[in-house]
């Protein structure tokens, strides 16, 4: 059986569908708490004991976004918003606090408890939220937050080095062509397969997207921060 | 004036010059055809001026009235009107008020003059006059937004200048008062002050003709300017009408769209529901019946979700154009999710394979999912029943994209015209219901993406979809 919470808070101010979800969470093993308002969760003040929380967005009172960024101030624990709001501004405030996944209603249990465990196979560890992601002092290996350790390349090592001493602007692909030593083609088609591969290889070996994005039409820039480990951590 | 000798002096020569002059420039004034207010009072100025220069001229004096000064006063009154000419149409604003005040001081002297215009004190008070009119002119001509950056204007104060400097000579010479007794100079300096005069009119009202002409052309500029800028917004209105024209009738058709497949779907799960509930009542209601009802029911539901989440999605696409924001997105999650939106019989006649268990790329998670969702719906719709489907996420390391492909089996490839991706185009009408708005959100969605859709026939025998995101 795939990895799933054990503790559910679930915060919806729609009755019939919360109790449903929660009988059906509690049929596959989890337990779960319903509230039907931020207010009723925090006079609960329960907040730090559940692992995993299903909020609506649309809330009576303290309105979805604000409850998602304070419940993300206390619990590590993950967090899946699930909303009849549509539009792009409403996953991206929800994402901004700190929701983990944005599922559109209307959506099927089953929807989400797919939802659930995708989210859970990566943040199943707390530390997967506090702690950052490493690079050793050499550029050899990369650390995920999770601790899965991702050999790289000389090359990859040089351009991880590259956007970790720019580390708060965008590098050009020409700037990361010669840092790398990258050559052969005009459109640097040979350094975008290199990030192409080195995000897949991330994402196979950790489980998580990597700590860098592409910047359209410039380059690529670090997305995350990435701790350069002193010398002695090497090992 | 014709002189002693039967010559005509030098002074009266360059008098007629003077009358000459005037009278010429009031032509030109005339002929330039350059009807403002300025040009106006300009023009009625030199009359009077000329009527003054007639009455310096005439010798007519009796012993209370010196005709001469009288003459001066006239043609100091023309110089003040010639201040009004200056001016803007504003007379009595606010920074108005001190080219006014000299004005009146001038309006005084003129006056004064009349008055005492057999005294000593007509040359101080003609010096005086003239030095307050000049002074009210330039400032006139300084404050009027109508001549700024004109070069005639800058001219025509300098004229001003030159013509007050001997002014303040005059005012100087005539201190001790019945030194100097008439307005014009003792007869051995007339020729010169004369000459002096005639050729500062002759620039002065050269000068004036520039400035007309200058403000006339600049005028014109920003007419032509103002015309083109009306012209400019007329055509971006129009623009803007068809615009919404075409908005508001794309969101029309969506509209007509939605109710079409929306309600004939609502009124079957309507009638089932019923006849469930009257076989109910009836007690004739089997457990097979009822699930079969209820699958049918919650089919029929799906099916409208899609069409209204197609429908939104399609009337925000219309009119927000893209995507704002994308964010890092569990591909494979979107997928899964996407697979679980269709009838859970169907979902179970897809074959997953994914490359990787997770793959992140830059995604609008909504909107991905309502596309992959249409492409999985149009495999179902245009499949035999029951028949095998394949949902694979590859990673292309040639374009360097992620690849999700729906494939399935197909009855016949006369649906695969070029148009299908377009909206309302359905390959073969009648035998489905529906306007096809599907391929077309799949292939805005992967527009919004930055990515792409296309379609690919296998033998004849099978169908592929594949929508492309960058990664």
């Amino acid at each position: 059986m795939t990895p799933f919470p054990s503790n559910i808070c679930i915060v919806d101010d729609d009755a019939d569908f919360a109790e449903f979800l929660a009988e059906y969470l509690r049929l596959r093993g989890s337990s779960c708490a319903v509230f039907s308002s931020a207010e009723e969760l925090m006079q609960s003040d329960s907040i730090g004991s559940y692992d995993f929380f299903i909020i609506d967005l649309g809330l009576p009172g303290i309105d979805g976004t604000d409850l998602t960024a304070l419940i993300r101030g206390r619990n590590t624990g993950g967090i899946l918003v699930v909303s009849g709001r549509l539009g792009a501004d409403a996953f991206n405030s929800a994402l901004a606090a700190g929701a983990d996944m944005f599922v559109n209603k209307p959506v099927r249990f089953d929807q989400v408890t797919h939802a659930v465990s995708s989210i859970w196979r990566r943040f199943s560890e707390p530390r997967a939220r506090t702690e950052t992601w490493k690079i050793t002092h050499g550029f050899s290996d990369m650390v995920s937050p999770t601790g899965l350790r991702i050999s790289l390349t000389p090359m990859e090592g040089k351009l991880i080095r590259k956007l970790s001493e720019n580390a708060q602007t965008s590098v050009s692909r020409a700037d990361l062509a010669q840092a790398s030593g990258i050559t052969g083609s005009v459109d640097y088609r040979n350094l975008d397969a290199t990030f192409f591969r080195l995000r897949r290889k991330i994402e196979r070996e950790a489980g998580c997207p990597s700590p860098f994005r592409t910047v359209h039409g410039v380059g690529y820039q670090l997305s995350e921060n990435v701790d350069v480990l002193p010398k002695a951590e090497t090992a | 004036m014709p002189s002693n000798d039967g010559f005509i002096s030098i002074t009266s020569m360059v008098q007629y010059l003077f009358i000459g002059e005037l009278l010429i420039f009031s032509l030109c004034l005339i002929m330039i055809q350059i009807r403002t207010r300025a040009v106006y009072i300009w023009l009625f100025s030199n009359v009077i001026g000329l009527f003054g220069v007639f009455l310096t001229f005439s010798n007519i004096s009796t012993d209370e009235i010196n005709v001469k000064v009288i003459g001066g006063a006239v043609i100091m009154l023309s110089s003040a009107i010639k201040s009004f000419a200056f001016s803007d149409r504003k007379i009595s604003s606010k920074r108005n008020r001190s080219p006014n005040i000299f004005l009146l001081f001038g309006f005084m002297s003129i006056l004064l003059l009349v008055i005492a215009n057999k005294t000593n004190y007509i040359l101080i008070i003609a010096a005086a006059g003239s030095i307050f009119l000049s002074l009210s002119a330039i400032l006139f001509l300084t404050r009027s937004r109508l001549w700024i950056g004109l070069n005639a204007a800058k001219y025509i104060i300098f004229l001003l200048f030159v013509t007050t400097l001997p002014l303040f000579y005059l005012f100087y010479m005539s201190y001790p008062i019945g030194y100097l007794t008439t307005f014009i100079l003792p007869e051995k300096n007339a020729p010169i002050q004369v000459i002096y005069q005639t050729i500062l009119v002759f620039l002065m009202q050269i000068s004036f003709l520039g400035l007309v002409i200058g403000r006339n052309a600049r005028e014109n500029t920003f007419n032509l300017r103002r015309s083109l800028r009306a012209r400019e917004g007329n055509i971006q209105s129009k623009m803007r009408e068809q615009e919404s024209a075409a908005l508001a009738n794309e969101r029309y058709h969506l509209l007509k769209m939605l109710t079409h497949e929306v309600r004939q779907p609502m009124n079957s799960a309507q009638a089932a529901l019923q006849a469930l509930s009257n076989k109910i009542s009836s007690g004739s209601e089997t457990p097979a019946y009822v699930q079969s009802t209820i699958g049918n029911t919650v089919s029929t539901l799906n099916s409208i979700i899609l069409s209204i989440s197609n429908s939104i999605l399609g009337a925000t696409l219309i009119t927000k154009g893209r995507v704002q924001k994308l964010e890092v997105t569990d591909i494979c999650c979107i997928v899964e999710l996407a697979l679980l939106d269709l009838d859970p019989i169907e979902t179970q006649h897809f074959e997953q394979k994914f490359d990787q268990p997770v793959m992140f790329a830059d995604a609008d998670p909504i909107i991905l999912r309502l596309g992959i969702r249409n492409l999985l719906e149009n495999a179902v719709k245009y499949s035999p029943r029951n028949s095998k489907k394949f949902l694979n996420v590859e990673i292309d390391d040639e374009q360097l994209t992620l690849v999700i492909s729906v494939t399935n089996d197909i009855e016949g490839s006369a649906m695969l015209g070029p148009d299908i991706f377009n909206q309302a185009r359905r390959g073969v009408d009648k035998k489905y219901d529906g306007y096809g708005l599907g391929l077309y959100i799949a292939k805005e969605v992967a527009r919004l993406h930055r990515g792409s859709l296309s379609c690919y026939n296998g033998n004849g025998k099978t169908v592929t979809f594949e929508l492309t995101l960058p990664a």
